[in-house]
């Protein structure tokens, strides 16, 4: 009779060579990043590039486009960091504090990375008095989309904030007119108000078919912090105190209530599809947007592309404005989102690491990553190069709009994200239960208030 | 083989067993303080490599900073560069000039470089149990004997880990003051070199605040705001050379001064305390004890232990594997729940059952749990369709088979692309069902957007979800319910509802047991639906628990409270099923 222990010995050898196979080489650096379909395309070009210049080194993009955070602190947590990692502007505070980002100051020289050759507010977000603990790969202001195919059918084209275009047509008739993506000007005077943007968005609300339901909207309703925060900025408002240490008087203060205030009225009435009471927000507004049902879309610059093909082939007739400001201001404050390139102090190859960053962030990259064109160069001479081979004038309207913009209040207090989630139910306790605004705003001040210890 | 084994030598393996059990426990809390040591060398390193760099202070400035600990070899120090070596840093820039290899601080904190008495407690209980074994080979002993043994070995074993324990924290409590104090030697090296204070603190590599920004916590410190706080509002602090610490966060912190810039450090002993460590090892010897002392027993019936040991042997895989990825992070998730951890936190802060009150008070999390309960409703009704299924679509005709494959594809279906359909079909502005009912003159319903009727779509899908595979438990079910019942029932003249009421019900009651409680179990972990439909909105309406457990350990990464959540629903879970059970007795018992 077969004894038992004759399947389980060799079984076990079995397991325990598994156990001993050899592990990775030590000249293999990981990279952890959001990136996914032609984005990582071209952060494996750009990685190639650092192996070439490298021989015997290899770069493991680990790319996450979706749970990037929880990857990411899973593997800082199982003690197996990657090499290089990139840093969201919102999560500078968590992982700075915690010391998960080497200071990258003093390799500044190594690395040739001058902080000035950044945009200010950028290179701002990674720094903590002289120390640097990323290096800023690209950023993004929000900005308004506008179709002018939709604005021009109702007749409102001229309250943008841009030249108006010759022969402009609805978008049913667009594919005769010349395909055209205009931005406001650098320079262009202020005066695009909130009453301006209302009255567009207005007069482009519409039953085309006669089915007694609105077809074409003006907006779609802004639900989350990141996307209202810059109307509240533009009423002279805030949501913290200057320091970020209380919500209580600038979360519920007279500038803060006015942009809630105006943003609910436009979902109020009528002006906006029904508010959808998720984080993604509406599924279906750039679609709406592109295919004339909807007049204006916020976004940052990573909507471009998505836009590019259809201006193209003449089916959209894209305008960028800045987002509109409080009639009592003269301009608006935009927001900023920002990424860099951070090394954890444990990381396995640590030189290495340091070197890879400096390269991902280098001009060399940057203008490789351009094209892309999800968003800006962080470093100004790129971003420079990136707009004067732009002949519509987009790039330069995108850093026009950098001046005055503000970094994100993620990327300086820590978990923030509490306080995101906190805030959405200003706007939502007033669309769905009807709520006073101030009263709403009053208690999430205060719940945050108490949960952070302020 | 094993039939050969005899009584003395499974006492003596006892013995041995036991003293590798109180090895493995000196082992960790020495591993521990060990590692510390390596820590603090090459925290030093680092500190020694940034003034190289920063400054160029050079060679005079790391001896001054390591003294003979440093060896300094590389191109700019006139050797060889060695390579990477044990707790070394390379220092230059990018291309490394030199290499500091530091050696780690020397042992001997105030108990001494060994942990004497957690070693005298460990060889006594040794020495006892061995001339135990050894007097009971002479013959018997008055005293039950392998309860004797398990009792000694146990105790030994316990007090061996929590000396052990204390030895490894003094030494790095020891070994933490030190490096906060070197901390403060690299700032007072680089100021010496003419670097500017606020610049001079990044030498130290430890989190920093310049005196000035204690209180105005302006953006010239690295220092956690709490750690500023506690440290402005000591009064010690303006005491030279005094070492300081504080308690912020939950934790003692080590804190040195030099000009005016204090420096902070989160001591080893919270950072690298051996307390889970060392209670895993003492557990695991204690059950390596009372395994071998469960053999012994049996060693007069040699048959019966080749046949014991057979066994785990082979159930030994399997035994490791829910070990490791089953029991081993339950009741890792038991010991996060008592603590604040935030997964990337340096260690988890000891709370004990802070996490549990503090969940009582919380309306949010009890919103959640009735949200859930209230999701747990549409059990009740799914299975009622299911059963009106399986009764109607019994039978082998074509159209019936199609009909039951129809039924049952929702529940192989991926859920995340039953929520994306579904989320179109019940859109305010483009739902299919929608624009149907507004056709039909009713009117759209606000499906997802309403507080009012969220949670009940979600129940509707859920009961669409579930009710085809419930209907295949159902018919397998009926399918054991004997036809001649039924037939009797005919003759005797029962209806339809009559053999329904009195045949089939009676006959599924163990079926209908099981489904209603694997379902009701099931419901309670509702996730992907509210995941990708609703993130638990509008205005937390569908807030379910585990989706409210996700959130907390993944959004807000407050992993101990997310841990205590998860196991208040097991107890919620456990005493419905246990309820369910009860009654089932209960029904049973009065026939």
């Amino acid at each position: 009779m077969r004894s038992p222990w004759q399947d389980f010995v060799p079984a076990a050898l079995v397991l325990a060579a598994a156990a001993c196979a050899p592990g990775e080489s030590g000249s293999t650096l990981r990279v952890a990043l959001w990136a996914g379909g032609h984005e990582l395309e071209i952060e494996r070009e750009v990685a190639d590039q650092y192996e070439a210049l490298h021989p015997g080194v290899r770069v493991v993009l680990e790319s996450a486009p979706n749970g990037y955070e929880e990857r990411l602190l899973t593997s800082i947590a199982a003690g197996r960091p990657p090499d290089v990692y990139l840093l969201d502007s919102p999560d500078i505070p968590t992982f700075v504090e915690r010391g998960l980002a080497l200071d990258l100051a003093p390799y500044r020289e190594a690395l040739r990375f001058r902080p000035d050759s950044v945009f200010g507010q950028v290179a701002d977000a990674f720094r903590r008095g002289e120390s640097m603990f990323a290096l800023p790969k690209d950023f993004t202001p929000m900005v308004l989309y506008a179709n002018r195919g939709v604005l021009a059918a109702a007749g409102v084209e001229g309250l943008l904030p841009v030249a108006p275009a010759p022969g402009t047509a609805p978008p049913a008739a667009s594919s005769q007119a010349a395909p055209r993506l205009t931005a406001a000007p650098a320079d262009a005077p202020a005066g695009w108000t909130w009453t301006d943007f209302r009255r567009a968005a207005e007069a482009v609300v519409a039953d085309t078919d006669g089915d007694g339901r609105t077809d074409v909207f003006g907006f779609d309703f802004p639900r989350n912090l990141y996307q209202w925060i810059p109307f509240v900025w533009s009423a002279g408002g805030d949501i913290l105190a200057p320091v970020g240490n209380g919500a209580s008087g600038y979360l519920d203060g007279p500038g803060a209530l006015e942009a809630y205030r105006f943003l609910t009225a436009l979902a109020e009435d009528g002006l906006t599809p029904g508010a959808q009471f998720v984080q993604q927000g509406d599924p279906a507004r750039e679609a709406r947007f592109a295919s004339g049902g909807q007049a204006f879309l916020l976004s940052g610059h990573w909507t471009l592309p998505v836009f590019g093909d259809l201006v193209e082939a003449g089916a959209l007739d894209l305008a960028i404005v800045p987002i509109p400001h409080h009639p009592s201001r003269t301009a608006a404050t935009s927001v900023l989102y920002a990424s860099g390139w951070a090394v954890p102090p444990n990381a396995p190859n640590l030189r290495r690491a340091i070197d890879l960053a400096g390269f991902l962030a280098s001009p060399e990259a940057q203008r490789i990553r351009a094209r892309s064109g999800l968003a800006i160069p962080s470093r100004m001479d790129v971003a420079a190069e990136i707009a004067a081979a732009d002949a519509a004038g987009i790039e330069d309207a995108f850093i026009a709009l950098v001046e005055g913009a503000r970094m994100t209040w993620g990327a300086r207090v820590r978990d923030f994200s509490r306080i995101e989630a906190l805030a959405v139910e200003i706007m939502d306790r007033r669309l769905v239960r009807g709520e006073s605004l101030a009263s709403s705003a009053a208690d999430v001040a205060r719940r945050v208030d108490a949960e952070f210890g302020w | 083989m094993v039939s050969g084994v005899r009584q003395p030598v499974l006492d003596s393996l006892a013995a041995v067993v036991l003293a590798a059990g109180l090895a493995l426990v000196l082992v960790v809390a020495a591993g521990r303080v060990e590692s510390a040591r390596v820590g603090a060398a090459e925290s030093e390193a680092r500190m020694a490599a940034a003034l190289w760099e920063l400054v160029g202070g050079g060679a005079d400035a790391v001896a001054g900073l390591l003294g003979e600990r440093a060896t300094i070899t590389g191109a700019d120090a006139g050797g060889a560069g060695s390579g990477p070596g044990a707790y070394g840093y390379e220092a230059g820039a990018l291309e490394p000039a030199v290499w500091i290899a530091v050696a780690p601080p020397p042992a001997g904190g105030p108990r001494g470089a060994l942990p004497v008495t957690a070693i005298a407690i460990a060889l006594a209980g040794l020495t006892v149990v061995t001339g135990w074994v050894l007097a009971r080979r002479r013959g018997p002993t008055r005293i039950r004997y392998p309860a004797g043994i398990a009792l000694l070995s146990g105790g030994c074993i316990g007090l061996t880990a929590v000396a052990g324990g204390r030895w490894a924290g003094d030494e790095l409590g020891s070994l933490s003051a030190a490096t906060v104090a070197q901390g403060a030697r690299a700032v007072e090296l680089a100021l010496a070199t003419g670097a500017d204070p606020a610049g001079a603190a990044r030498f130290a590599q430890l989190p920093w605040a310049q005196d000035l920004s204690l209180d105005s916590l302006t953006e010239q410190w690295t220092m956690p705001a709490a750690v500023a706080a506690a440290i402005a509002d000591s009064p010690a602090r303006d005491v030279e050379g005094s070492p300081l610490t504080v308690e912020a966060d939950g934790a003692t912190w080590h804190v040195a001064g030099a000009a005016d810039v204090h420096i902070a450090f989160l001591g080893y002993e919270r950072t690298s305390s051996p307390t889970l460590a060392l209670a895993a090892a003492a557990g695991l010897a204690g059950l390596l004890v009372a395994l071998v002392l469960h053999l012994g027993q049996l060693a007069s019936r040699p048959r019966a232990l080749g046949r014991t040991l057979a066994a785990w042997g082979l159930l030994a895989p399997a035994a490791a594997f829910i070990l490791a990825f089953t029991l081993g992070p339950l009741l890792f998730s038991l010991w996060i729940s008592l603590h604040e951890w935030r997964l990337i936190d340096p260690a988890p802060l000891f709370l004990g059952f802070d996490n549990y009150a503090a969940l009582l008070r919380d309306r949010e999390w009890w919103s959640a749990i009735g949200n859930t309960a209230l999701f747990t409703l549409h059990v009740p009704a799914a299975m009622a369709v299911a059963l009106a299924l399986a009764l109607l679509t019994r039978g082998s005709r074509r159209t019936l088979r199609w009909a039951r494959l129809a039924l049952f594809l929702p529940g192989i279906t991926s859920v995340a692309a039953i929520a994306v359909v579904w989320k179109w079909l019940l859109s305010d502005q483009y739902g299919l069902l929608n624009r149907g009912l507004e056709r039909a003159g009713v009117g759209s319903v606000p499906w997802l957007t309403s507080p009012d009727t969220a949670l009940a779509s979600l129940m509707i899908i859920g009961i669409w979800m579930v009710v085809g595979y419930q209907m295949v438990v159902f018919q397998a079910g009926l399918a054991a319910i004997p036809r001649d019942w039924y037939d009797a029932a005919r003759v005797d003249g029962a209806g339809p509802w009559q053999r329904f009421r009195h045949i089939t019900l009676p006959g599924l009651r163990h079926t209908l047991f099981f489904v209603l409680v694997t379902s009701i179990i099931g419901s309670f972990q509702v996730f992907g639906l509210v995941y990708v439909m609703t993130e638990g909105g509008p205005l937390g309406a569908t807030d379910v628990a585990v989706y409210h457990i996700y959130r907390e350990a993944w959004e807000f990464l407050q992993f101990g409270n997310a841990a205590a959540m998860s196991w208040l629903l097991f107890a919620v879970v456990f005493a419905a099923t246990w309820l369910h059970f009860r009654f089932l007795d209960a029904r049973r018992a009065h026939g």
